[in-house]
């Protein structure tokens, strides 16, 4: 018996007027994964994890997650599947405190609309605070409940984000540049949450990033695209290896170690 | 004999020139400060009175009056751009709301200052003249001529001169234009200048035409909205093309059924614009 | 401070009746319309859009209601709520096309749409009257029984007027109000968190127009004549300023732009030519120097003298205090 993979993609191709910026790009992801993306400028991750992400519709191929084909579904609809995304820039809602933003990603999920809010006004108030408490302590902002969203240092901003992602329970989450702006200490603290988010919650974690060093040691396998085809497929020692991935990289700043 | 069509397309075009000097201003406003100007049709207004109180009341010449009566509403632009339109750099909602509160304001002041009720100016021409199989009143040919002229010499402004090369880099990306050492507030107000005198000539030369009134600018305002949202805020060729569709299609409507109708028909045309592609049938993919 | 205002609302409420006479009963009940149309634009602003067509949406209601009591000799019970549902479903048809668009183009659109709406009354004379107007509308009647009287009419209107506020204030402090200027903080965030931006949007479209509409039954049946220039754009501004200077974050604000806005024209009828200067003068102040409008003013002093009471340094501010950056 098998199981669906959690994500998928079939052939993903998104075109911007004339120009290709995702080619027929195809992976799936295993239960229990962290996997990685990573190519250099320009590559097409962004567009990739957009497409994915459900703020684009590919322009041909499909995604599917366990399973089931979710193309051109909109990013609310996505979210609600049990798929979580953070940004690369800081999103959180800078006027209202730690407590206040996670309990309004808690509401957005299940009080997506007028209808979803009328069938969740019975929601115990105290349950949904203390999960507030528990995904703040998880990120580490547990001390932090009642400060302002946009008075926390960037970083904890960023861990901000991502415990609102957290608040939805999802299973798969999709991270974009999550150690974008952060400092070295700032992206260790990111990476271990990272693990421990797959390890003790479950999660599936599919991670667009930068920083080699960070994306090497936490990825169980990585997909490396250069100008919108995947060229190279494997785990981190695989693809440091691979010939391909190594000419792609030639010329740039990036070390592969 | 007169061939109907040919009447229709004649006024028409006439029509249209006038449209697309207040449309010019109005989408140069939005696509070098991104703001929906409702007080433009007030500058018309201005561009009118200034015509009527040099031409009329001191009795000086119709067309030093009307050159005069362009740089009086160009100037009431540069004063209001840096005094209350500034502010909203950024903030378009604030700045369409602020512009209805200068509409309302320049309104006021003009029945102040002048009274509610109609005024005529004295026509500069009588007469009307034969082409082909229409007929063309002079005054309004006169309109049409100066109109051709200011379009020609905004075009001729707009590529070839630093002021007008430097407001088109502006409008395509103020960031990469400072950087580029064009200081964005000095272009806005000498923008909002050149609009606020191509409202005021359209005004100035519209006076002996029609009457003089307060809310005399309020139609143009419509016609001039109507042009540019089909031709794309903030295109330029976009407001010339649109404003010889939209005086063309006024005038088969108008001349086949009524005004009302034209405009019911215009405004159909703005809503179906806005929803299906709301940067205007002439634009490049929009930002 | 709330209950303060509160007794101050209450106090002014029943005032007209304590007065009494037509005119000041009757400025009451415009007032009490005015106070609903200016709550639900003051809900769209929340949801950061400025609609032009709720002056359209009151049009449909006034004469819907106007002509199923003249034409099919419904009671007004019946049409009432008839013309709000009538406008709700215009709103409902129209929502998911117009509220794609955001911004100023909305803006533009809902204008276009307000001035489409307008010219029909306009041009159909048949069945609207065209400019002369529609004349001979049946005044407010219930079970048979013709309400003539001034007190008894502002009392509907009045009932109207606090129904509305109500809702938008209840609306407004609840999770839905949290929701909506989140969701107008950071639509994309919201979005991601799987919060359906389109569906409350149009609830909020669909919910002010029907009290757009419901205002304008009522307007029909009060003044007993419609003319469309009642309905056209300058209703829309007139909403606007009033959320402008009342201020736009609360729904207080309406309420308090609506009371001074719609006396305006009556006290001000000496000098006619200074009333709109003087009104177009205090708009542009108001845009300039005071963004939050009157409620704002009076919030910012009770903060500034509640600050001074207590300690100077307040780690966390109130959240709601950056709502007000919603609007203008």
């Amino acid at each position: 018996m098998t199981t669906a993979p959690r994500l998928e993609l079939r052939s993903l191709t998104r075109r911007f007027g004339g120009l290709v910026a995702v080619s027929q790009v195809s992976f799936a992801m295993r239960p229990g994964e962290i996997f990685g993306l990573i190519g250099p400028n320009g590559a097409g991750k962004t567009t990739l994890f957009n497409l994915i992400a459900g703020v684009h519709r590919p322009s041909a191929g499909d995604v599917l997650h366990d399973g089931e084909t979710v193309t051109g579904l909109s990013s609310e609809a996505i979210a609600r599947r049990g798929i979580g995304r953070t940004f690369q820039a800081a999103h959180t809602f800078k006027a209202q405190t730690v407590r206040e933003n996670l309990r309004l990603a808690a509401l957005m999920h299940h009080s997506h609309g007028p209808a979803a809010h009328w069938r969740d006004r019975h929601h115990s108030k105290t349950e949904r605070d203390q999960r507030c408490r528990d995904v703040a302590a998880f990120v580490g902002l547990g001390g932090l409940l009642d400060q302002i969203g946009g008075s926390l240092a960037y970083g904890q901003q960023k861990m901000l984000g991502v415990a609102m992602a957290l608040m939805t329970s999802p299973q798969l989450l999709l991270m974009d540049e999550p150690a974008a702006g952060l400092n070295s200490t700032e992206k260790r603290t990111m990476g271990e949450l990272i693990s421990r988010m797959r390890d003790e919650r479950g999660i599936d974690i599919l991670l667009v990033e930068h920083d080699m060093r960070l994306l090497m040691s936490l990825s169980d396998r990585i997909l490396v695209i250069n100008q919108g085809k995947s060229i190279a497929l494997g785990t981190p020692q695989e693809v440091q290896a691979d010939a391909a991935v190594i000419e792609a990289y030639l010329g740039s700043d990036h070390e592969l170690t | 004999m007169i061939s109907l069509v040919e009447q229709i397309v004649v006024n028409g075009v006439m029509a249209g020139l006038v449209y697309t000097l207040m449309a010019l201003g109005f989408t140069l406003v939005f696509g070098i400060m991104r703001m929906v100007n409702f007080a433009h049709g007030e500058l018309y207004m201005v561009g009118a009175f200034a015509a009527l109180t040099l031409h009329g009341t001191l009795g000086w010449g119709y067309l030093p009056s009307v050159l005069v009566a362009t740089g009086v509403a160009a100037l009431f632009g540069a004063v209001i751009e840096r005094l209350l339109y500034r502010p909203f750099v950024g903030r378009e909602l604030g700045g369409m709301i602020m512009s209805l509160a200068v509409a309302i304001t320049l309104q006021a002041l003009a029945v102040i200052a002048f009274g509610p009720a109609e005024q005529s100016l004295a026509r500069p021409l009588t007469g009307a003249v034969r082409v082909h199989e229409a007929v063309i009143s002079l005054d309004r040919a006169m309109v049409a001529a100066c109109a051709v002229v200011a379009l020609v010499a905004f075009q001729l402004f707009l590529r070839h001169t630093r002021l007008g090369l430097a407001m088109q880099a502006v409008a395509q990306d103020r960031e990469a234009a400072s950087l580029m050492g064009v200081e964005a507030g000095a272009i806005y107000v000498r923008s909002f200048a050149i609009a606020s005198a191509l409202a005021g000539l359209a005004g100035a030369l519209m006076a002996p035409i029609y009457t003089v009134a307060p809310t005399m600018g309020e139609l143009p305002m419509l016609k001039a909205f109507v042009v540019v949202i089909l031709g794309g805020l903030g295109s330029v060729p976009g407001a010339m093309i649109g404003g010889l569709l939209i005086g063309l299609s006024e005038s088969v409507f108008a001349t086949l059924f009524d005004t009302t109708l034209a405009l019911i028909a215009s405004f159909v045309i703005v809503l179906s614009v806005i929803v299906v592609k709301p940067s205007g049938l002439w634009s490049r993919a929009a930002r | 401070m709330r209950w303060l205002a509160l007794f101050a609302i209450a106090a002014l409420a029943v005032l007209p009746w304590v007065i009494g006479g037509r005119y000041v009963l009757h400025m009451s009940i415009m007032i009490a319309i005015m106070v609903t149309l200016a709550l639900g634009m003051n809900l769209m602003l929340q949801i950061g859009q400025l609609s032009m067509a709720h002056s359209a949406f009151m049009g449909i209601g006034a004469y819907a209601s106007a002509l199923l009591t003249m034409k099919l000799g419904m009671s007004v019970l019946l049409t009432l709520p008839l013309s709000a549902l009538l406008s709700a479903m215009t709103a409902a048809l129209l929502g998911p096309v117009f509220l794609r668009i955001k911004g100023v183009y909305f803006v533009l659109l809902t204008f276009a749409f307000g001035q489409i709406v307008n010219l029909v009354f306009q041009e159909w004379t048949d069945l609207f009257g065209g400019n002369s107007g529609l004349h001979g509308i049946p005044k407010l009647s219930a079970f048979g029984h013709r309400l003539t009287d001034p007190a008894g009419i502002y009392s509907v209107a009045l009932a109207l007027a606090l129904a509305s506020f109500a809702l938008v204030r209840a609306i407004l402090r609840s999770d839905i109000g949290a929701m909506l200027r989140s969701l107008e903080a950071d639509e994309p965030l919201s979005r991601s968190l799987g919060a359906n931006a389109m569906a409350w949007r149009l609830a909020v479209f669909v919910l002010t127009a029907a009290m757009a509409g419901a205002a304008g039954s009522l307007y029909a049946h009060v003044i007993g004549f419609l003319s469309p220039a009642a309905f056209g754009f300058g209703l829309s501004v007139d909403l606007v300023v009033m959320n402008v200077i009342g201020g736009a974050a609360s729904a207080w604000g309406p309420l308090l732009g609506a009371l001074l806005i719609v006396p305006l024209p009556e006290l001000l009828r000496g000098a006619k030519e200074y009333q709109l200067l003087s009104y177009g003068l205090v708009l542009i102040v108001f845009l300039l120097f005071f963004r939050d409008g009157l409620v704002g003013m009076v919030t910012a002093l009770a903060r500034r003298r509640a600050a001074r009471a207590s300690s100077p340094d307040a780690p966390t501010a109130p959240a709601r205090a950056d709502a007000e950056k919603r609007a203008a």
